[in-house]
């Protein structure tokens, strides 16, 4: 199977032998469960059955789809609504849509060569993709079990092994590098979407690059918050009489609607690292992976997910008042500190220290580890804080500002408080 | 270990006047405060709230409570609630709102979390502030700027909740975790409050009223007096005694609420 896409706002989860098209407002949550369903399976009706759990099970809240299960020359295609697909089989072509159905269309086609899933207007220049989830106008998957012609990009062999990774060999031509695929930072945020998909320059593109795989959190059941678009769509009414009675209506119940259309369920106030889309951004827990030379060390190694890895240690701190601190999470460390609103995974430690003087801000600094870095932020205190590093003057810190610090570095806060780093990576 | 935080509270419910069944839920006993208003008929939502409310009871007892306490229970709330679903084929669900007593470095803390719309709020320095963020529709809007504020308290939609326990929802909890100061007066409620008596009402009862049971009381039979059309559920949590230096032991100590001061200003170093 080769796949060549053309870029858009669309999302394509593409494996082994399964494409999914999923719309450009699908919920974040819906996308990570679909994908991690995906792993090991060629069977059309499970895909269907993802999304339909995924939509809460309702008719109603499934989202337009395309959803191709090749088998050698046979595929099976699903549709519903607006993606429109086109297969060259040796017997002609077929125009499969969801047009005119409720549900959605199923076909079998035998001795097909080639597939191509229109969504909207793409970019010109296709580009070919191995696995991954890319943001998509246009794909075409070839089953390549004739001799018939390759068109676009270069292409890139998949082999049989599910999950391949992103990146392949050097490309023939500059216009035709591989791309990498835009990480899905746990959220896809509309109003962030990169316009184009950002291709990896040549010179960049070494076998031995680091994958950007889509950072999918594989953690049960708590798929933190998904999909924070500013531009909230209501759920449209609602769907069936069982959701809310007349009474309810009029009286107050309480009625729980799951929210549609990448209606807003996120906490506004999650952190959300800036300059985070420019499709080269790899996450923590694949840093770390990639700094053990993990799966992704060969681009013909099979992609594994990564697991999440809340609990993984990037170094610590230790405080002169003896408290310290595993840098596994965000923390704040001040006279009273604390957390304004935050999702379970992302609560910051708090560390509580004495200021006889007063000296030190009730939340006074922000230690965060950032990718395999760690930064510290002054929070706008009133006497401020200082980076002492061994052979350089100290340094004020700007304040709100992020200041990457390094194993060896102290934080002078006043008052005769000061933080250390050890051990960072 | 000795306590950071003590606290003396106050809970009341009532079916209200429209309603044949309280789905409301609440536990209110130290170190856990929370409400719940459970949904979806034929004794569902009566069940859910209940079964999340004794996911949390077993914390009853302890000091203070660490994050992993309060979302190791809330898992074992969410398959609870899960299980109902399954066993009634229905779609149980619930909110849950409040707070934990919590601790850094041995001074008292509030860890408040919440799912749904059901309400934590915090009366200090004689404001009443909402600490938690509903998980609604009408709350989104606000949020987009769609609505007001006042609009929405008339929105037909408010009663949509985005997030809940059970319901086909995630579950996932917002928190909020802050130094408690004493004299702090917290308020969980349920929507039945909320939606019936405005923030300045429930203002002037929490401070009429200087025993927590009889607050808790007052906002209740105010909620029912303005129309009950919900079931309506109260819980008001008074910081009597608070440790607010790091490794202190609790005593009325409210030196360091004051603000920072400039070095310049304390004689300091630089």
């Amino acid at each position: 199977m080769r796949v060549n896409y053309r870029s858009g706002q669309w999302n394509a989860l593409v494996v082994a032998n399964v494409v999914v098209v999923l719309p450009p407002q699908a919920d974040g949550a819906l996308i990570a469960d679909v994908w991690n369903g995906l792993s090991g399976t060629t069977d059309l009706g499970a895909v269907v059955d993802l999304l339909s759990l995924g939509s809460g099970g309702s008719l109603a809240g499934l989202p337009d789809f395309a959803a191709l299960a090749i088998d050698g020359s046979n595929v099976r295609i699903a549709v519903r609504g607006i993606p429109d697909v086109v297969v060259s089989a040796a017997h002609g072509e077929e125009h499969i849509t969801g047009k005119d159905v409720t549900t959605w269309s199923e076909r079998l086609v035998r001795d097909a060569h080639r597939v191509e899933v229109t969504l909207q207007d793409a970019a010109e220049l296709p580009l070919p993709l191995v696995g991954g989830i890319v943001r998509v106008g246009a794909v075409v998957v070839e089953t390549g079990e004739t001799s018939a012609a390759t068109s676009g990009g270069g292409v890139v062999r998949a082999g049989n092994a599910a999950n391949q990774p992103v990146v392949a060999a050097a490309p023939s031509a500059p216009e035709e590098a591989p791309v990498v695929a835009p990480v899905l930072a746990e959220v896809p945020e509309a109003e962030h979407v990169p316009a184009e998909t950002p291709v990896a320059g040549p010179e960049e593109v070494l076998a031995e690059a680091p994958v950007a795989e889509p950072a999918i959190k594989a953690e049960s059941g708590e798929h933190e918050a998904s999909g924070s678009s500013a531009d909230t769509l209501l759920p449209e009414d609602l769907e069936t009489e069982d959701d809310v009675d007349e009474f309810d209506m009029l009286w107050g119940a309480t009625v729980h609607k799951p929210a549609v259309n990448g209606s807003v369920v996120s906490p506004v106030g999650v952190p959300v690292a800036a300059g985070d889309h420019d499709g080269a951004t790899i996450s923590l827990a694949e840093a770390q992976a990639l700094r053990k030379g993990a799966p992704v060390a060969s681009p013909e190694a099979p992609t594994v997910a990564l697991p999440v890895t809340p609990g993984a240690t990037i170094g610590r701190i230790r405080l002169s008042t003896g408290q310290t601190a595993e840098l596994d999470r965000t923390v704040i460390v001040g006279r009273r500190p604390r957390s304004t609103r935050a999702s379970g995974a992302n609560l910051p430690h708090l560390m509580a220290v004495e200021s006889p003087q007063q000296d030190i801000s009730r939340s006074h600094l922000e230690i965060r580890p950032e990718g395999d870095t760690v930064v510290v932020i002054d929070l706008h205190t009133t006497n401020g804080s200082t980076l002492l590093r061994p052979g350089a003057d100290p340094v004020r810190l700007h304040p709100g500002e992020q200041t990457l610090v390094l194993s060896g570095d102290t934080v002078d806060l006043g008052d005769g408080v000061t933080i250390a780093f050890e051990d960072l990576p | 270990m000795t306590a950071s935080l003590v606290v003396a509270s106050g809970a009341a419910t009532h079916t209200g006047v429209r309603r044949s069944l309280n789905e409301d839920s609440y536990i209110a006993s130290a170190p856990v405060f929370l409400v719940a208003d459970g949904m979806g008929g034929h004794q569902a939502g009566e069940r859910a709230s209940a079964a999340v409310v004794e996911s949390f009871s077993t914390l009853i007892g302890r000091t203070a409570l660490a994050l992993d306490d309060v979302r190791h229970a809330l898992s074992r709330a969410r398959s609870a609630v899960d299980e109902l679903s399954h066993a009634d084929s229905g779609r149980a669900g619930t909110t849950l709102s409040g707070l934990v007593l919590a601790a850094v470095d041995g001074m008292g803390y509030w860890l408040v979390l919440n799912i749904g719309d059901s309400r934590t709020y915090r009366l200090a320095d004689g404001g009443l502030e909402q600490i938690s963020v509903d998980h609604s529709v009408v709350q989104e809007l606000i949020d987009s700027g769609e609505l007001t504020a006042s609009e929405a308290a008339h929105d037909r939609r408010r009663n949509i909740i985005t997030r809940a326990i059970g319901a086909g929802s995630t579950g996932d909890a917002d928190y909020w975790m802050f130094p408690a100061d004493l004299g702090d007066r917290m308020l969980i409620c349920s929507d039945g409050l909320s939606s019936e008596v405005p923030d300045h009402l429930i203002r002037d009862i929490l401070f009429r009223e200087s025993d927590p049971r009889g607050a808790a009381r007052a906002l209740v039979d105010a909620a029912v007096r303005a129309g009950g059309r919900d079931n309506v559920t109260a819980i008001v949590v008074d910081a009597v005694l608070v440790a607010s230096r790091p490794g202190s032991p609790v005593e009325t100590d409210e030196a360091d609420i004051a603000d920072t001061r400039p070095r310049e200003a304390a004689g300091g170093m630089r």
